[in-house]
């Protein structure tokens, strides 16, 4: 059965910032282009989009269904689950990979990419309504996802604008700071910020805090400590 | 002998044509595709019938009949209950077992979960839920009658019954814990 609900959404998470990187280009991008035109922003994801999707997918099924592991048709349904953290950390490395293997400066690559991306995971957040409905806390402003008789506030939409927000911000930053690792930092806080708050409204099932919400305040407190300690670290050099 | 150069004007007055095709090919892919992941057929027309029939003990695995089926449902009205169709050859089915079983333990005496296993060898479905380890409730659909009735389309497949009886919701492929959440909390409202 093709899953058209995410099947859609991954056509406008990719498509979206690949349209954007006509006006937010990739000028470090560690591939040669066989025309004079820059790399756009499929060139340099796909491989590590599938690299994340493998990594997330392998750490579901190794925490929720490790019986699966080995089995190809199990593991291809991605629908059942991607841990979005381990996906994210195994794309990052593909990337600094390619970054290296091209002799650019450490971090250039993801920092030019980070605000592409994060528009790449707003607007998979926004096609929540192609997937399961867009689902939140009742509201009565809101959609009314499927099944459900009351209307509900988009999260994922919310999510989404934050995220946009966050993606602007990040790349006037990078426009504006020398440390690199200032700019990937602040993009990490952001996104692991967005997911951590927006977690508290989405239903979840049982009293306590779900994986993605762990997670994400985990990741989010660590690189708020990064972020601290690099801008402190890049304060201290300029003086 | 020297090319001429194209400027950068003649450039941009190339791209601009061709990014707005890129545009809208993007656009009406994603619209096609999201009209089909949008169009979802009609819930099918049924509503359980007949005497009321105990819900299953804990952690058994019975094989059943539509009737009998039917019989379940009739005998838990008064609580919503949320329907699990389910194969042991299916990975998303296994995938999301869990997260139902959190659900019948979150639920339990508000909700009823309820698995059916369909198009299976029984022997080989219950070896499945041994090694799951589940608790809530599971019945083995014997004639095929159960899924036919339900007009199931797709494994896993989950259907939200009303406190009524009424089919609310159906959702096919694996369900998301938002939905199932979404789903249980509006149902018992």
């Amino acid at each position: 059965m093709i899953d058209y609900g995410l099947l859609a959404s991954m056509i406008i998470a990719f498509g979206v910032p690949s349209m954007l990187a006509w006006w937010w280009p990739l000028d470090d991008a560690p591939v040669s282009a066989p025309s004079d035109e820059p790399a756009g922003f499929l060139d340099v994801t796909l491989g590590p989009a599938f690299a994340g999707l493998a990594v997330g997918r392998l750490t579901t099924l190794a925490l929720d269904d490790p019986n699966s592991i080995g089995s190809l048709s199990d593991m291809l349904i991605i629908r059942s689950g991607v841990e979005f953290w381990p996906g994210v950390a195994a794309a990052a490395v593909v990337v600094l990979w390619a970054e290296r293997r091209a002799g650019l400066p450490h971090l250039s690559h993801p920092a030019a990419l980070v605000p592409l991306a994060m528009v790449g995971y707003a607007a998979y957040e926004a096609a929540c309504i192609f997937r399961d409905g867009c689902f939140g806390p009742d509201s009565e402003i809101g959609l009314q996802p499927p099944g459900v008789s009351s209307r509900m506030f988009p999260m994922g939409w919310l999510m989404a604008a934050a995220l946009i927000v966050a993606a602007v911000a990040v790349r006037a930053l990078a426009s504006r700071v020398r440390s690199r690792s200032v700019v990937v930092a602040a993009a990490t806080f952001a996104v692991a910020g967005v997911r951590a708050i927006a977690s508290i409204w989405l239903p979840h099932v049982g009293d306590g805090l779900t994986r993605q919400h762990v997670t994400s305040i985990v990741i989010a407190a660590t690189a708020g400590v990064v972020l601290t300690v690099v801008t402190a670290s890049a304060a201290t050099s300029r003086a | 002998m020297k090319h001429a150069t194209p400027d950068r004007s003649d450039t941009g007055s190339r791209l601009v044509p061709r990014r707005l095709l890129v545009v809208a090919l993007v656009v009406a892919l994603a619209g096609w595709v999201g009209w089909t992941a949008l169009r979802e057929p009609g819930l099918p027309d049924f509503f359980a019938s007949g005497d009321p029939i105990e819900l299953p003990a804990e952690g058994s695995f019975t094989s059943v009949s539509l009737e009998e089926f039917e019989g379940i449902l009739v005998g838990q009205q008064g609580r919503p209950v949320v329907v699990n169709i389910w194969a042991s050859w299916c990975a998303p089915c296994r995938t999301e077992m869990p997260l139902l079983q959190s659900a019948a333990d979150t639920y339990a005496g508000q909700a009823v979960i309820l698995g059916v296993a369909s198009n299976d060898d029984p022997d080989e479905a219950k070896a499945f839920l041994g090694e799951l380890g589940l608790t809530y409730p599971n019945v083995f659909d014997t004639t095929g009658e159960i899924r036919v009735s339900l007009g199931l389309t797709a494994y896993p497949t989950t259907y939200v019954f009303d406190a009524d009886g009424t089919i609310r919701a159906r959702v096919n492929g694996g369900i998301s814990e938002q939905r199932l959440a979404g789903l249980i909390e509006d149902a018992l409202g």
